[in-house]
């Protein structure tokens, strides 16, 4: 394999980022009558597609080196859960020919790229969790990694915690704020979160959903009062880690979950048992609210980890 | 499941990293695109009966993606992607061409993206994660347009070197 010549590369270049003069969009389409030139823009897209894939999940560099592996497989490409759920939906519809609508949802949610922002309230819904903290907290999701919670203290003070996407942090009712360049560092205090089950982006949980879950889908039937399409996920045999149970209500129409439960939360660390999450009425955020600064009196001290 | 769909999915699964890079070089929507991997997969599945197991399974599927994209685009009243048909033959057999060396190639891309630089990283999240041009990650992060783009071009670049080593070393030891 030979790199492309200087123009080439520059071609090739500003085709991938969209900055193709149209005067030359015939020289690209002359140069890809030449197999190398071909090859070469044959190898920019997959690489482009790749890092948009890795990068699009979420805090793709602090990945192990691991789940690109497997994505080479397809087995990590949310677009690629998301089909092979298209694919197994029409299965399960049992005709290869018609996709029955709430099959068709299921797809669209695990393949949906941009998901608007959108605000729960949690609540605990076990009776044995001693800690009640998650109880009234309110989680406010942005686009993908981006999140603020708001959750209560024992005592009754307020801790927020959040990332705008590229950076973690955390606001406790007292001392310093930190800043983490790691965007997953505060994550843990979100329900099944210390689990790896990162049901922060719908689209990115129902890809774990696909993966590590059977899942059964009831659709809304409004003249039943069923509003919403129901998927219940059960965790396979075998399968380490999260919740037992999912409970996702799903409103048809604009591809939002309504409400969410996680039932049976492993108990290894100390954490509620089952947690449910109704979605909130919201006003537009916009993304400076995913920012610490948007949360805290600016004389704060900030303290930034590497 | 029967028999067929399981050999449908099993083939899907490998060929689809090239089919979401071919999508990738003809629309430049990323919803669309995924809409559109959808629809490929389901094609693929339903019309799995007429493919012939003695010939390579890629450019089988890239057809029904081509077929798919170019019905899906009619179906808007959209103009056709900027390739002809001549164009999009060669880039067509190109993917087929590359996919599977790629392939074994990018199985290295997490580990070297460990190893970009924190401007990099920033650059490569306004790009690819927020899905924004070079002229708004300029804007942004107060650099020349053209400065983003050859900073791109310098990723790209350093993560298939990185890449490229990974695979002989792997290779070697091997």
């Amino acid at each position: 394999m030979t790199a492309p010549a200087h123009d080439d590369a520059r071609l090739i270049d500003r085709f991938l980022d969209g900055t193709l003069a149209a005067d030359v969009e015939p020289q690209l389409r002359q140069r890809l009558t030449e197999p190398a030139f071909a090859d070469a823009l044959a190898r920019a897209v997959l690489l482009d597609d790749a890092l948009r894939r890795e990068w699009s999940v979420g805090d793709a560099p602090r990945r192990e080196a691991v789940r690109l592996t497997r994505s080479t497989s397809a087995a990590g490409w949310s677009a690629t859960i998301a089909a092979l759920v298209a694919i197994v939906v029409l299965l399960w519809s049992g005709m290869p020919s018609s996709v029955a609508s709430a099959d068709e949802l299921l797809a669209r949610i695990a393949g949906r790229g941009r998901i608007g922002e959108r605000a729960y309230r949690l609540s605990v819904v076990d009776r044995q969790t001693r800690d009640r903290s998650l109880d009234g907290a309110v989680l406010h999701l942005g686009a993908r990694g981006q999140y603020v919670l708001r959750r209560s203290e024992p005592d009754g003070s307020e801790t927020i915690s959040g990332s705008d996407g590229v950076r973690g942090w955390i606001i406790p009712s007292r001392g310093v704020v930190r800043v983490s360049a790691n965007s997953r560092r505060f994550r843990g205090l979100l329900p099944g979160e210390q689990f790896d089950l990162p049901f922060l982006d719908p689209a990115e949980g129902l890809d774990d959903l696909a993966k590590r879950y059977d899942l059964q889908v009831t659709p809304a039937a409004p003249a039943n009062h069923r509003p919403w399409t129901v998927i219940e996920a059960t965790r396979r045999d075998g399968v380490r880690h999260g919740p037992k149970f999912v409970h996702l209500e799903v409103d048809p129409s604009t591809l939002r979950i309504e409400r969410m439960v996680l039932d049976r939360l492993p108990q290894a660390k100390e954490g509620p048992r089952s947690v449910a999450f109704d979605r909130l009425p919201l006003e537009p955020l916009g993304s400076a609210y995913f920012d610490h600064a948007a949360h805290h009196a600016p004389e704060r001290p900030v303290v930034v980890e590497p | 499941m029967n028999d067929l769909t399981r050999r449908a999915i099993a083939q899907w699964t490998t060929a689809q990293p090239a089919v979401s890079a071919f999508l990738r070089a003809l629309v430049p929507d990323v919803a669309e695109r995924e809409d559109l991997l959808q629809g490929v997969a389901v094609a693929v599945i339903e019309s799995f009966d007429r493919f012939d197991p003695d010939r390579p399974f890629l450019p089988w599927v890239l057809g029904v993606a081509r077929h798919h994209v170019t019905d899906a685009l009619r179906r808007k009243r959209r103009a056709p992607t900027l390739f002809d048909p001549e164009s999009l033959d060669a880039l067509t057999d190109a993917i087929a061409r590359v996919a599977h060396g790629e392939q074994a190639m990018l199985g290295h891309l997490a580990a070297c993206l460990e190893r970009l630089d924190a401007r990099a990283r920033e650059i490569c999240d306004l790009r690819y994660r927020r899905d924004l041009a070079p002229q708004r990650i300029a804007e942004i992060l107060g650099m020349q347009p053209n400065t983003v783009a050859k900073a791109l071009q310098r990723v790209r670049e350093q993560l298939r070197a990185c890449m490229q080593a990974r695979l002989g070393e792997a290779e070697f030891r091997s």
